[in-house]
């Protein structure tokens, strides 16, 4: 263009739009040539869209075939393609999977610290023995004759507690038992004890699924790495999966 | 635990042993070192029966925890004596970093005496951190199996408790009582099946102690397995030449 870079030189007068009237303020702000170009942009794009779809059906080929065809389906009425496979590369889906490994092992440890601080108070103290308690005696007619209750000099009623069966004279000394609370109190307190092996056992609980589900992640990382590998055995209650490597020779 | 209220001390069978019952029900021995704990366990406060100027007094105890001391767990599973009272003399061997040892310690009273062996420095450290609050713990950092080099400092002993897991542990404890152990005293052995065969079956294992101890003069008295703390566990009490029996 001649004269370009002079016509640039003198300021010219900047065109300014209208704003809305007061009297149509009621229609709102009033279109500007920028808005108006937007507009038509999109309508051009929209008009041209639907032009060219109405020409593809126009020239569609009734017998036309393609493979995603045979994945597609009709369900309850509704057509679904398959949806495409996940896009991630393998080797971003790999270190997805160590970050979900170490928050369950994160998860784990934390379960297992605080089940270690509960179980340091609670020592299930129960009726019922899980052990075996062999007594020693001389003779065959003292085994016939064996008396719990009297071998541990206690009385017949407190036998079967293992975790303390007090001596007949410890039971008669004034000071045997401290710190007797009233009947209230005492219930809130088995109630708090209650909930503290209940709580405990649910985080031991816990803390094994989290073992399982570890297991079950570090042979599948293992499966997503390196070398040939077949499977030896399928998984089984709870249990991952064997794979087998084969070996290779190390350089 | 504050509130003192809201604990029941209850006598255990075991002079100087107790069991609490509040919150959590735990064994717990008498806190020889009140406001002081050893290992990080956690302790309970309780109001004691008034004293003679009619002020009650305030009595702490230590929880004992099973899981990690096999005493505690031959406690809780119900074994029928110790052997260890105030005022026992008492030969702990394998003693680890004295965790269990305070507890015998507390048990022992300041009339008693408990003479901790462990081999491996870095727990012996701690052991002797531990007994410089407990004047009634002599550490002693040597190897189990030559009592010679500690004899200047072990008298005779009423129990010698062992939890050495070492395939040789039958070996040691008589070695040990031959030198320490009073005729008719007791000992009072942890055994970790896996440690001394691990291919046997554990009740074959512990059968197999029982006789070698039984070859060097004691006559074991009872025997039981440590569950639910400890698995293929068993603590096996037993009298070193005891008196012979007297007829009727």
């Amino acid at each position: 263009m001649p004269y370009a870079s002079l016509r640039n030189a003198i300021p010219r007068k900047t065109n300014k739009e209208r704003s809305q009237p007061a009297a149509r303020k009621k229609f709102g702000l009033l279109e500007k040539h920028k808005d108006y170009v937007q507009r038509a942009n999109d309508y051009k794009r929209k008009s041209k869209a639907l032009a060219s779809l109405r020409e593809k059906a126009a020239f569609r080929n009734p017998d036309e075939f393609y493979f995603a065809m045979t994945k597609g389906q009709t369900k309850e009425g509704v057509h679904r393609v398959r949806p495409a496979e996940a896009s991630l590369p393998h080797d971003h889906i790999a270190l997805l999977k160590t970050q979900d490994m170490r928050y369950v092992t994160m998860k784990r440890a934390l379960d297992v610290k605080k089940a270690e601080k509960l179980q340091a108070g609670l020592h299930f103290l129960t009726e019922e023995a899980a052990n075996k308690h062999t007594v020693f005696v001389d003779t065959e007619a003292e085994v016939e004759t064996f008396d719990p209750a009297k071998h541990f000099g206690t009385d017949p009623a407190l036998v079967t507690r293992a975790f303390n069966r007090p001596k007949l004279e410890t039971l008669e000394t004034p000071g045997a038992v401290l710190g007797v609370a009233n009947v209230g109190e005492l219930k809130k307190v088995r109630k708090a004890r209650e909930k503290a092996y209940t709580e405990l056992g649910e985080r031991l609980k816990r803390s094994l699924s989290f073992k399982e589900v570890l297991e079950h992640m570090q042979v599948e990382k293992n499966v997503m790495g390196k070398g040939r590998k077949r499977k030896v055995q399928e998984a089984e209650d709870g249990k991952p999966a064997v794979f087998k490597w084969k070996r290779e020779r190390r350089k | 635990m504050k509130g003192g209220a809201k604990v029941i001390i209850e006598a255990h069978r075991h002079e100087g042993v107790f069991i609490a019952r509040s919150k959590e029900d735990a064994l717990v021995t008498l806190n020889s070192t009140p406001g002081k704990d050893v290992y990080g366990e956690k302790r309970i406060q309780v109001e004691g029966p008034p004293g003679p100027e009619g002020v009650a007094t305030k009595l702490e105890y230590r929880v004992w925890n099973p899981f990690r001391s096999k005493l505690a767990a031959a406690i809780l599973g119900g074994v029928d004596h110790i052997w260890m009272k105030p005022g026992s003399k008492v030969l702990y061997l394998g003693a680890a970093s004295g965790t269990t040892v305070s507890h015998v310690s507390d048990i022992v009273g300041p009339a008693g005496c408990v003479y901790a062996v462990e081999f491996s420095h870095r727990p012996g450290r701690d052991l002797i951190n531990m007994a410089k609050l407990r004047t009634n713990v002599i550490p002693i950092v040597e190897d189990a199996r030559h009592p010679l080099k500690y004899r200047m400092l072990v008298g005779m002993v009423d129990t010698i408790f062992a939890d050495v897991a070492q395939p040789d542990q039958a070996r040691i404890v008589s070695l040990n009582s031959h030198y320490f152990l009073k005729n008719g005293g007791h000992v009072v052995i942890s055994i970790k099946a896996s440690c001394i065969d691990s291919t046997a079956a554990p009740e074959a294992v512990f059968q197999k102690e029982v006789k070698k101890l039984q070859e060097e003069k004691f006559k074991p008295l009872e025997q039981l397995t440590l569950e639910p703390y400890e698995r293929d566990h068993a603590v096996v009490v037993a009298t070193y030449r005891p008196a012979p029996k007297t007829k009727k």
